[in-house]
């Protein structure tokens, strides 16, 4: 239901970094968006599509995203990675873990908490 | 007459970035936090299911609180109405009342407002009651030192597993309505495992809000 808002936000990033590189249209917006939050990929690009539409600068752009997979850091064994997950067979859904894969230590979330813009592909106008 | 071409070509770039849209709201709930810790004000985020009772769980600690001579405020989000705000304020302490419209959580931006209607020089504890979700309001921390999340008996025996990321985020689980397991045909060793499983390391208090029972539970785990 938020992911409105934060495609506002993302437009909103976008067109200033779009203005700092005096852009005269952006074609891609790369976004990473972290496994352990609930922004849909699907509702955000129809929610992108409708903001940029409005925007002349961003009108026909493309919005790429990119899962960002959950590390977690044990302070008790010092391992930092991946977070531990298992299968739910009657589902098949891999639910995570909130615990060190290696020590079953007390873990915190490190990433996979992000919706970041990554990278924007910009044309530049010159005139000879 | 030669008219002068002006030619156009684009120059194409990439421009690596690393903006996070939601550190806006991680950036405010950081400021909030610092006029608790200011204040001397434990803050504590209670989110959970609709109809889960967390109400009537704040409620319980509020009056609890008060026999141990501390004071509470509260802020009662919700998407409309005045109900829960109402029975706060009728146990006579600071209470404000945030309605989001149509948004299905809280964020930090409105508890930055929100707190300048609360005295927090008066009080020791402050409630904030996130809107009925066990989805949105993770991914909105608002600044407050402890975070709740409260299922009940009455929504099945599934709600740990089918969202597991909120219990992640949260230092206390609640499962309330224990009392009423039978009535509803809901084996509560269920949900306790899941929340085994899934965040061995959260503390796991069970209540029945109605009759208060675990509420003392509640407040040990929650350092108060």
């Amino acid at each position: 239901m938020h992911e409105f808002g934060i495609a506002k936000s993302l437009v909103e990033g976008v067109v200033v970094e779009a203005e700092k590189n005096h852009a005269v249209s952006v074609t891609e917006v790369l976004v990473e968006i972290g496994e352990l939050t609930f922004i849909n990929h699907e509702q955000l690009s129809f929610a992108f599509n409708i903001i940029s539409s409005e925007i002349p600068l961003l009108a026909g752009s493309k919005l790429v995203m990119e899962a960002r997979s959950a590390e977690v850091s044990c302070s008790s064994c010092g391992y930092s990675g991946s977070l531990k997950r298992f299968d739910e067979p009657q589902t098949h859904i891999i639910i995570p873990v909130f615990a060190c894969p290696s020590c079953d230590g007390k873990v915190d979330i490190i990433k996979g908490r992000e919706c970041a813009i990554k990278n924007i592909k910009l044309n530049l106008e010159d005139r000879d | 007459m030669i008219r002068q071409r002006v030619i156009c070509f684009h120059k194409k770039i990439d421009a690596g970035l690393d903006i996070d849209i939601l550190k806006v709201n991680r950036d405010i709930s950081e400021a909030n936090r610092k006029r608790f810790e200011d204040t001397d004000v434990l803050a504590v985020d209670f989110m959970g299911a609709v109809g889960s009772g967390k109400t009537l769980l704040i409620e319980g600690l509020v009056e609890l609180l008060r026999v141990k001579g501390l004071k509470a405020g509260v802020i009662a989000g919700d998407v409309t109405g005045d109900d829960d705000f109402k029975r706060y304020k009728s146990h006579d302490i600071p209470a404000f009342n945030v309605t989001t419209g149509k948004e299905c959580h809280l964020d930090a931006h409105m508890i930055e407002h929100s707190i300048d209607d609360i005295p927090l020089a008066e009080i020791d504890v402050l409630f904030i009651e996130n809107v009925g979700n066990l989805v949105c309001p993770s991914d909105f921390p608002l600044g407050t030192q402890k975070r709740v999340v409260v299922i009940s008996v009455t929504e099945g025996d599934d709600m740990v597993r089918k969202h597991p990321v909120i219990f992640g985020h949260s230092d206390v689980i609640v499962i309330n309505k224990i009392d009423i397991s039978e009535a509803v045909e809901v084996d509560t060793d269920v949900i306790i495992n899941d929340a085994r499983r899934i965040c061995p390391h959260t503390p796991l208090i069970m209540t029945d809000a109605k009759h208060g029972v675990g509420l003392d539970k509640l407040l040990t785990a929650l350092d108060l």
